[in-house]
């Protein structure tokens, strides 16, 4: 059977990025099609004064300063969007990744608004914008002023780096903050017992990662235990893992690591049963919902305004032949026609030659 | 004719799916162009040899999204597969409370009777949520995206506007591209390379 190969084209999230540039390659088309709009004076009045709104807002050095930044911020997310949608990958690589963007987002605050700044003033001067400017200061009322001077922006620059600043400093502490959650957190630790990284000094115990696969409850009274792993058979297959990984002068540093070194040895990996379960559970562990969401295209395609009446049960059986169709292509259909024949006796009368022939 | 070949599939992917042993689930809704609120449902499985695979299962309809439904189609679900709750050990949904909530959410009902199965919000959804919150608080930036997106739509809303646009266009610019930060459904498209 081929395999199939999964090319994921993705549509809505990267089409962020997308829209921006278009509108900065678009820069003097639109400032020429609001004028032209004002200019020609046909349209409605509400029409022409958005039109206006917007002239401005092309006009300002401020509007186009943000877009550079804007898609300097999207983009690098939407590198990870891309990277995230992958089935092929487990939480704690995603984990990691997302922590690579942050830290490139950061670099970015450090380091990029110089560019930033370079590339907006250049090209406000190609596009002849107005230049940048500090906002105005405002006049508190008296009531409300304490009497202290308002905080000025000498220059422009400095206003402007301070918006930069405002939006990235957002972007990585709320991507932080998503990403610091209880799951996250308890997969990093069973990450880090298997690759026997030491957790604030200490290793991780065995304990911990067995204890949460045991589930106890109460059957007729009695207390009873469920156990994914036995705690002492754990411990000795991981300890086994990391003298094997010692002894053949073999590094780790994440859980994909091990996976590609159990790939090359699989007698190791059927060694040690205790210890490939807990990574095949590790595995198993969802990060996206990707797979449900594409389902939903096939939905889109399958059930559409001139096809909107069939029956759960069709739409059911349409969705899976479509999206399993690698499957589907490669079936034998020989037993499932004659199902089919056999069911009804207008078929058999019809049908029963050929069905005859065949066997 | 369809269902037994759809049945037919099925019955190899549960085979599949029996043999790994444990398995997560992954859920997310829609509604479709009928109105009708869709519930997609996937199972994620590890092989023995460590490949990853995520087997969709089906489309349910549903009256409405309360966890306690959810639940109960889920519920129903792993049944008509055979599939053993304890035997889940993921579960992964978009961040809405009612499949998130801590107390009565679709996750805690099924942590509930299993609670092996370890709650994950989608990676990619908190990524998105994370920059729109970031956005949302920056006032300059809420603004700016604001405009940008009126500023598409005035273009792109009528077809003589648009017409006007094409003709100042120069010859080798893309069209524009409509800006939706809020909606973050992604949508996919799977191909098959040939």
């Amino acid at each position: 059977m081929a395999l199939q190969s999964l090319d994921i084209i993705i549509f809505r999230w990267c089409v962020r990025v997308k829209s921006l540039k278009t509108l900065l390659m678009n820069y003097q088309a639109l400032q020429e099609f609001f004028s032209c709009i004002i200019d020609a004076g046909d349209s409605d009045a509400s029409a022409i004064a958005k039109a206006r709104g917007f002239f401005d807002r092309l006009e300002g050095f401020q509007f186009h300063f943000l877009l550079i930044a804007m898609i300097n911020i999207f983009e690098r997310v939407e590198v990870l969007n891309t990277q995230l949608q992958k089935i092929n990958m487990h939480i704690t690589e995603a984990y990691e990744k997302i922590m690579a963007v942050n830290e490139s987002l950061k670099q970015l605050r450090s380091q990029g608004f110089k560019d930033t700044w370079d590339q907006a003033v250049g090209g406000a001067e190609e596009l002849g914008l107005n230049d940048p400017k500090t906002p105005r200061v405002r006049k508190i009322p008296k009531r409300l002023d304490s009497g202290s001077p308002a905080h000025q922006f000498s220059t422009a620059e400095e206003y402007h780096r301070k918006m930069y600043f405002e939006i990235l400093d957002q972007v990585t502490t709320s991507l932080t903050h998503r990403f610091s959650t209880k799951d996250m957190k308890f997969l990093c630790h069973v990450e880090n017992f298997i690759i026997g990284a030491s957790e604030n000094g200490s290793k991780v115990p065995a304990l911990d990662v067995a204890s949460f696969y045991t589930r106890t409850f109460e059957k007729d009274g009695v207390i009873e235990q469920e156990r994914d792993f036995d705690e002492e058979q754990l411990k000795l297959h991981t300890k086994m893992f990391h003298d094997i990984l010692k002894e053949r002068n073999v590094k780790v540093s994440s859980l994909m690591d091990v996976v590609v070194f159990f790939d090359k040895n699989s007698s190791v990996a059927s060694l040690l049963p205790h210890f490939t379960k807990l990574i095949r559970l590790v595995l198993t562990v969802p990060h996206t919902t990707c797979t449900a969401e594409r389902s939903f295209s096939t939905l889109r395609r399958l059930k559409t305004y001139l096809r909107s009446t069939m029956t759960q049960s069709r739409l059911n059986a349409l969705s899976i032949l479509h999206i399993h169709s690698d499957v589907g292509r490669v079936l034998n259909l020989d037993p499932i026609i004659d199902e089919f024949v056999l069911k009804n006796r207008v078929r058999i009368n019809a049908f029963a030659l050929s069905t005859q022939m065949r066997k | 004719m369809l269902q037994m070949m759809a049945d037919a599939i099925i019955e190899t992917h549960l085979n599949e799916i029996k043999t790994a042993g444990f398995y997560s689930s992954i859920l997310d809704e829609t509604s479709d162009i009928t109105r009708r609120e869709q519930i997609s449902f996937s199972i994620r499985v590890v092989k023995d040899d460590f490949t990853i695979r995520e087997i969709f299962v089906g489309f349910y309809e549903t009256k409405d999204t309360k966890s306690e439904t959810l639940f109960k189609i889920v519920i129903d679900v792993l049944n008509r597969f055979g599939l053993q709750i304890n035997k889940l050990r993921g579960q992964c949904f978009d961040g809405a409370s009612n499949v998130s909530g801590g107390l009565t959410g679709l996750q805690a009902r099924i942590g509930h009777e299993e609670p092996r199965a370890l709650y994950v919000h989608c990676a990619a959804h908190r990524v998105n949520l994370a920059v729109q919150d970031a956005m949302e608080k920056v006032f300059c930036a809420k603004e700016f995206l604001g405009v940008l997106r009126e500023l598409i739509t005035f273009v792109k809303d009528s077809p003589k506007r648009l017409a006007v646009f094409k003709d100042l266009q120069s010859d080798n610019a893309p069209n524009l591209t409509s800006f939706c930060p809020n909606r973050y459904v992604n949508l996919f498209y799977k191909s098959i390379n040939k």
